[in-house]
């Protein structure tokens, strides 16, 4: 209890919640209304409570009004649009830098009775959907409030008070404390320097954001990551990357056993000739995969299944074109035969991201951007 | 961690009489119905925060510090006193307060009998409160005047009008508790329906059938009360057309001072005080 809500004389926050919430006893409920009525402290303070939770329920997405408005008009926007999340990450170090994963439709025909894969393996009812990547040593991530409280624990800035909330790339850190002054690190939160605001106000949020907004959604997931040094260089590549995905192609296939069954789960990488740009997908339960909105170029397509030989081969593919590349996985061989073949096909408009940036919104409402976490401009 | 939790419960349990009336002695079965409609995740929660347990802190932190800078901004209706608040409400629960070098944290007063997210909104809540009468009271200081204008001398009243104010603060002295909420609520609050509604749990139109009932009522044993202190029924609804302005009559005074019993004097038969300073 407060210093001028004194104990005793009023009820205390618990009993006036449990009242709100008719968790009370008859008796109980009873001596508080008739306390209520007549001190308009505590009516104030039921009031405001009812407020914060009328704004709480608001925010809530279960309770937003979706068959209403413009909002029913674009419910089929997403429809076709939102089949994909674009997530860009920047990474250090010599690894690949790209690597996108998509499954193809989901075939509702039945599994073949050949087919035995390990059960593993089987691929879900397939939604194009965005998947974790693979962990990797070292690879960027971007962790949000929620996230960045549970790894919190290890993280001791020099305020002394606790991380409120924090964002990570590769092993640069930022955070705020529990009093909104902002730190950052390079080395994976080991040290921690103040970040002097050059801003009025205080830091309320921070976010790791993309350089530039996204184009557009497209169909597949594609995850970025990279290494500050290559930035300029891959920036130009993406960018003429998602220039070229303008006529984009699709490539397409079925992976299949030595018997000709097919072989469900296999996870299939084209990396493009020019850049380190992995695209993947999953086989279906009839073995089929899907890759869409490919730039035009060469790649290197791959096949891999545990307990099979990695098959692979190098296909072209042309503008707005329609390939097809299918493997015949062996078991204990080192080479599997492919086939290729094209048709015209019309491919939907996808688009690229570019690499992140930490961000930050003070109280006033400004957003301030940086690379390192120390060097700041508004936005 | 489950001993300290085990004896929390025992200890809410105990406080409350388990959901019984003071003088009722609670069976089995009663003890652990209300055990059972306790939050109890929410409970073991905020034990643990209280305790200082840092894995519970950061859960809290993960599930409440957005909430709660919410609700502290919805309180306050502006972005920058509502953080202000919800930093200064986050810092308490933290414990950073200690009496006699152990760690204090209101969450210790939580009981579980509601959500802690609604625990933490009526806290602000009432931290608002407070803020705003001691903001009122400190700046209300310079804008009094050096000397404070005599009370003026009560005139004659008509005895109509005596009877008239007497009949009425008899009526509303015998009302119930909760009639008593629903009039100060709206006529003194001015609350919207739809506000005393969810407060009370019922629908807005219940409430505003209750209070065009409860209008009607008061009339009706305002009437009676006249006519029972001498006036005919004619004078009774003379009186009752009366300019309020003209009777010295403190209907405020009258719905917020009727029962003049702290809350705790209320409950003071209860097995255990319900409020606990924090």
């Amino acid at each position: 209890m407060s210093d001028l809500l004194q104990f005793g004389t009023h009820p205390d926050a618990d009993q006036l919640n449990a009242f709100m919430e008719h968790a009370l006893p008859e008796h109980e409920r009873q001596i508080t209304l008739a306390h209520l009525a007549v001190c308009p402290d505590c009516r104030a303070a039921v009031a405001l409570s009812v407020r914060a939770t009328e704004v709480g329920e608001e925010r809530e997405p279960g309770r937003r009004r979706w068959f209403s408005g413009w909002n029913l008009a674009w419910a089929a926007v997403p429809a076709f649009a939102a089949l994909a999340i674009f997530v860009v990450r920047v990474h250090h170090g010599d690894t690949p830098i790209q690597v996108a994963e998509s499954r193809p439709p989901a075939r509702p025909a039945p599994l073949a009775d050949r087919v035995a894969p390990p059960a593993a393996s089987v691929a879900p009812p397939a939604r194009l959907s965005a998947r974790p990547l693979a962990p990797r040593k070292k690879a960027a991530s971007a962790i949000g409030p929620d996230s960045a409280a549970a790894r919190s624990g290890a993280v001791e800035l020099p305020s002394g008070l606790p991380v409120l909330s924090m964002v990570s790339n590769d092993h640069r850190r930022l955070a705020i404390d529990t009093q909104h002054a902002l730190f950052s690190s390079n080395d994976d939160g080991q040290h921690w320097r103040a970040v002097a605001p050059q801003w009025q106000g205080r830091v309320v949020r921070i976010a790791l954001q993309a350089a530039s907004p996204p184009m557009e959604l497209g169909r597949n997931a594609i995850v970025i990551t990279g290494s500050l040094p290559e930035a300029a260089k891959f920036r130009a590549l993406a960018a003429e990357s998602s220039r070229k995905q303008l006529d984009g192609s699709t490539l397409d296939g079925v992976v299949t056993d030595p018997s000709g069954a097919v072989i469900p789960g296999v996870k299939v990488t084209a990396t493009d000739a020019r850049i380190p740009l992995v695209r993947s997908a999953e086989t279906d339960h009839e073995g089929h995969y899907r890759l869409d909105n490919l730039a035009p170029g060469s790649y290197q397509v791959e096949a891999q299944a545990p307990g099979f030989t990695k098959g692979a081969t190098s296909v072209d593919l042309a503008s707005s074109r329609q390939s097809t590349a299918d493997f015949k996985l062996s078991v204990g061989a080192a080479t599997s035969s492919v086939e290729v073949t094209a048709e015209a096909v019309s491919i939907p408009v996808d688009a690229v991201n570019a690499l992140p940036v930490f961000e930050i919104t003070t109280d006033t409402g400004a957003h301030w951007i940086s690379a390192d976490g120390q060097t700041w401009k508004h936005k | 961690m489950s001993d300290e939790f085990g004896s929390a419960l025992g200890l809410v349990g105990a406080k409350f009489n388990y959901g019984l009336p003071p003088v009722a002695h609670p069976d089995a079965g009663q003890r652990a119905r209300f055990l059972q409609s306790l939050h109890l995740e929410d409970l073991a929660l905020a034990c643990g925060c209280a305790l200082g347990r840092e894995a519970a802190w950061q859960r809290f932190l993960r599930l409440y510090r957005a909430p709660l800078t919410q609700a502290a901004i919805a309180i306050t209706g502006a972005a920058a006193l509502g953080q202000e608040l919800a930093d200064s409400l986050y810092s308490e629960l933290y414990g950073l307060r200690q009496v006699d070098g152990v760690r204090r944290s209101p969450l210790s007063s939580y009981s579980g009998r509601g959500s802690l997210l609604g625990w933490l909104r009526t806290t602000l809540a009432q931290r608002y409160v407070d803020h705003y009468r001691r903001t009122r009271r400190e700046t209300s200081i310079d804008s009094l005047d050096v000397a404070p204008a005599p009370t003026p001398m009560p005139s004659p009243v008509p005895a109509e009008l005596m009877q008239l104010a007497d009949g009425v603060t008899r009526t509303l002295q015998g009302l119930p508790p909760e009639d008593r909420f629903l009039l100060s609520s709206y006529f003194l609050d001015r609350q919207t329906l739809l506000q005393i509604a969810r407060t009370l749990g019922v629908h807005e139109a219940t409430v505003s059938r209750r209070i065009k009932r409860l209008a009607a009522d008061l009339r009706k044993q305002l009437l009676g009360n006249l006519r029972s202190s001498g006036l005919s029924e004619d004078a009774a609804d003379q009186a009752l057309g009366t300019d309020p302005r003209d009777i010295e009559i403190n209907l405020r005074g009258l719905l917020q001072n009727s029962q003049a019993a702290s809350f705790s004097d209320q409950k003071a038969s209860s097995p255990a005080a319900l409020s606990e300073k924090s």
